[in-house]
């Protein structure tokens, strides 16, 4: 089966963490809205750094899928005619397509608007709820991996705790 | 520059060269990637074991004859290549087995036994090329020789009788080449919008 170098799989549990760290920070901005707003708070200096940690996972999750994709593909015992075979692989190919817009966007708009993108509804809920999103995609894809390459994967024991099917 | 920006340009480049480490590490060996058998094929440790039950054969052009073939050690897949020795001499019933799958008559997991049917489809001494493959970069391939002599009638374009069963795997393909067009771009479209929206009321 094509496999990843190691380094190429750090990323996904960097962008786990990240969605982890949005989550956080969403629930800070909905419930602490006037602290966070405070200069010199203990609770707006947390928040501060838990939207750097964010900005650079995104600019980490663009990278580290064009690194993932990139050597996905050299493997040549497993061509690309024999990956697009495996619904595994056709599921981790057409998501981590996806993953790559949303980093790009996360990317993007965090340059762009600063840390005003935490303002307002319309730009910090799309940006928390695609920062989890997409780190849960990557989790889930890493997984996947593991299934493929390795019939097991860690992530087994929690979606067997949680009841979800598995491949 | 600030105290304060240079600490995250340095956190932020350190990153980066992470990342380009990552690249960096690619383990594939490009120029090896001849076909098994041959020289320059691709470094792979050969703990699978592969066998047909019989690595010689006398065939009739035109004339299907079959091969059990037999893949264990934790073989996830069996394929006759095409373009791979003389595969493309015969016409296959199967060319890519994936273990467990339908075709895969051995229920253990890591190993696969099955019946191709091959028809061939020239006369010659021709050798076929079987090639098994695992995860952790493990492959290994089986030559079976195949002497073929020339049909007394002629050989019909249509040998097999039977459809061979569909492959288990590629059954939703074509629905999966329309969505890697149409959910990029869905998906690319509705980041747009919320891109342009989030700019637009914070810019």
């Amino acid at each position: 089966m094509a496999i990843h170098p190691v380094f190429v799989h750090f990323h996904t549990g960097i962008l786990t963490a990240t969605a982890a760290v949005a989550l956080v920070n969403l629930i800070l901005r909905v419930a602490f809205k006037d602290n966070i707003n405070t200069p010199g708070t203990r609770l707006a200096r947390i928040f501060h750094q838990f939207d750097i940690f964010i900005y650079i996972g995104a600019f980490i999750g663009f990278l580290g899928l064009i690194a993932g994709a990139v050597t996905g593909f050299m493997e040549p015992d497993y061509p690309v005619n024999v990956l697009v075979a495996l619904p595994i692989m056709r599921f981790k190919i057409l998501w981590s397509v996806v993953c790559t817009e949303i980093y790009l966007y996360l990317m993007i708009v965090r340059a762009k608007v600063g840390d005003r993108v935490w303002v307002k509804p319309s730009s910090y809920i799309p940006y928390a709820v695609l920062t989890i999103v997409g780190g849960v995609l990557m989790m889930v894809m890493g997984a996947l991996g593991g299934i493929a390459v390795y019939n097991t994967s860690i992530l087994e024991p929690i979606l067997d705790w949680l009841g979800i099917p598995w491949p | 520059m600030k105290r304060k920006h240079t600490m995250k340009l340095v956190i932020v480049m350190s990153f980066l060269i992470l990342s380009l480490a990552a690249v960096g590490s690619i383990t594939a060996f490009e120029s090896q990637a001849s076909e098994c058998g041959t020289t320059d094929c691709h470094n792979t440790s050969g703990v699978l074991t592969l066998a047909s039950n019989s690595t010689s054969v006398t065939a009739t052009a035109g004339t299907p004859f079959v091969l059990q073939i037999d893949a264990g050690n934790g073989a996830e897949w069996v394929s006759i290549k095409a373009g791979w020795a003389d595969n493309d001499d015969f016409s296959r019933s199967e060319t890519h087995i994936e273990d467990e799958s339908a075709s895969d008559t051995n229920a253990v997991s890591g190993a696969i036994s099955v019946e191709v049917t091959f028809t061939p489809l020239s006369a010659g001494i021709k050798t076929i090329r079987i090639w098994t493959a695992a995860g952790s970069d493990l492959a290994t391939s089986l030559d079976v020789t195949v002497d073929v002599t020339a049909s007394t009638t002629t050989p019909t374009t249509t040998p097999t009788t039977t459809t061979p069963p569909p492959e288990p795997t590629i059954d939703l393909y074509e629905v999966w080449v329309q969505m890697m067009i149409w959910v990029p771009v869905a998906s690319g479209l509705i980041l747009l919008f919320l891109g342009y929206i989030a700019i637009r009321r914070n810019g």
